[in-house]
């Protein structure tokens, strides 16, 4: 099972930079299996963010494994993060 | 009449005053609601507003990264507006101010760098004029660039600089980068340079041996006064000239170009070999070779090496005339 993930973020900001930094280091403590992960620039693609339905950044949109979730913020919480997920069985 | 209608009326700027107000309230909203965990919010129309904490935050940290390349360049860079007062410099600038070369009370920022080129006095003042006029051509737009190698020696130091101008991007002028950069090591290289030629050239043009050059096409690029005594020809004839046309006995052409051809794509050492050379007039004489390559430093030993050719020196019997 493969991991997807979409990154909405707003150029370099600060926490928007910081969401990219928390998903990166916890994907790699926490997932078991492999994973993909697509930041997407809401200056630079507006048209997706709308389809998506973002209206904040940093938003983290959860593809794959279904169901379809959205998180908001840096991410820096992780347990948090795991339940939002529907990971929190999945980690060792 | 036209700028009094420009004019906000007084009911507009208490309505403007309510909308800054009701702007900053929904900043600090947001921020609440969001714990200040977002950094910018979209509306139903697809339109992007930063907030302004991370408005700041990104204006802070791109003049940050900004001032860090300035800072870890080795050049003397300063931002000039379009009148020439210095608005900005770098860590370089500041610690070793510029060099002395225009000699002023300082270059700090606020300063004029015009006005301190045009009152420059000492050794560096026409080099001074010199920058003054290139930056007015750069500020004014009529010059895209300008620079300059200037001495600026001291009694212990030779020391030199190249200074450099460019216009601030935009469609009218409206300032210009002044960089500034120590370039004494590579000035002496190329000084040493061209000193070693001068004497490598004069010890060829002295000796009592044909010494000459030719390029990859075996055409003639050196020289020396030897064999042109020896062969009756002049150095303006010859530069540039085929080799083999010239001097090879026409019964030596096919295998003189064809081992020349080689020896250049598969190199020897040096060899040492025996043939008649023609002179002008069409005279042989037999001459004692010894043949190496010259290479251009710092190419790959591949098909797009370059070869700056073969180098001959050689011995005339003059017996064999």
């Amino acid at each position: 099972m493969k991991y997807r993930f979409r990154l909405y973020v707003a150029d370099n900001t600060q926490n928007s930079e910081q969401a990219i930094v928390n998903l990166n280091a916890f994907c790699r403590e926490h997932l078991p299996g492999p994973y993909e992960v697509e930041v997407v620039d809401v200056f630079h693609e507006p048209k997706r963010a709308l389809a998506d339905g973002i209206f904040l950044t940093p938003t983290l949109v959860k593809l794959a494994p279904s169901p379809m979730r959205k998180i908001v913020g840096t991410l820096s919480q992780v347990e948090p993060l795991l339940q939002a997920l529907g990971l929190e069985l999945t980690t060792a | 009449m036209t700028s009094r209608a420009s004019m906000p009326s007084l009911e507009a700027m208490d309505e403007v005053s309510t909308l800054i107000a009701t702007l900053h309230q929904t900043g600090q909203r947001l921020e609440e609601l969001t714990a200040g965990e977002v950094d910018s919010v979209t509306d139903r129309d697809g339109r992007t507003f930063l907030l302004q904490r991370a408005q700041e935050e990104l204006r802070h940290s791109d003049s940050a990264k900004q001032a860090a390349i300035l800072n870890a360049l080795p050049a003397h860079i300063a931002l000039l507006d379009r009148t020439g007062r210095i608005l900005s410099v770098n860590e370089t600038w500041r610690r070793f101010g510029t060099p002395p070369a225009i000699q002023g009370p300082g270059y700090s920022v606020g300063l004029n760098y015009l006005e301190i080129c045009d009152g420059a006095d000492g050794g560096g003042s026409p080099e001074a004029r010199e920058v003054a006029a290139g930056v007015r051509s750069v500020l004014g737009g009529k010059d895209g660039a300008f620079s300059i190698v200037y001495p600026c020696h001291s009694t212990t130091q030779e020391r030199w600089f190249l200074l450099r101008v460019t216009p601030l991007a935009g469609e009218r002028p409206n300032g210009a980068v002044v960089m500034q950069l120590d370039v004494t090591a590579e000035r002496q290289a190329a000084d040493q340079l061209r000193a070693s030629e001068r004497r490598f050239s004069g010890l060829l043009e002295n000796v009592e041996m044909i010494s000459m050059m030719l390029d990859c096409d075996g055409r003639i690029t050196f020289c020396n006064d030897y064999l042109l005594r020896l062969t009756g020809w002049r150095r303006e004839e010859l530069m540039g000239r085929n080799w083999f046309d010239l001097f090879v006995p026409p019964e030596l052409h096919e295998n003189k170009r064809a081992t020349f051809a080689r020896v250049i794509h598969e190199p020897l050492p040096a060899w040492h070999h025996e043939n008649e050379l023609l002179t002008r007039s069409g005279e042989r004489r037999l001459v004692r070779w010894n043949t190496s390559v010259l290479r251009s430093r710092g190419r790959r030993r591949d098909r797009n090496r370059r070869h700056r050719g073969g180098h001959h020196r050689a011995e005339a019997d003059p017996t064999s005339a």
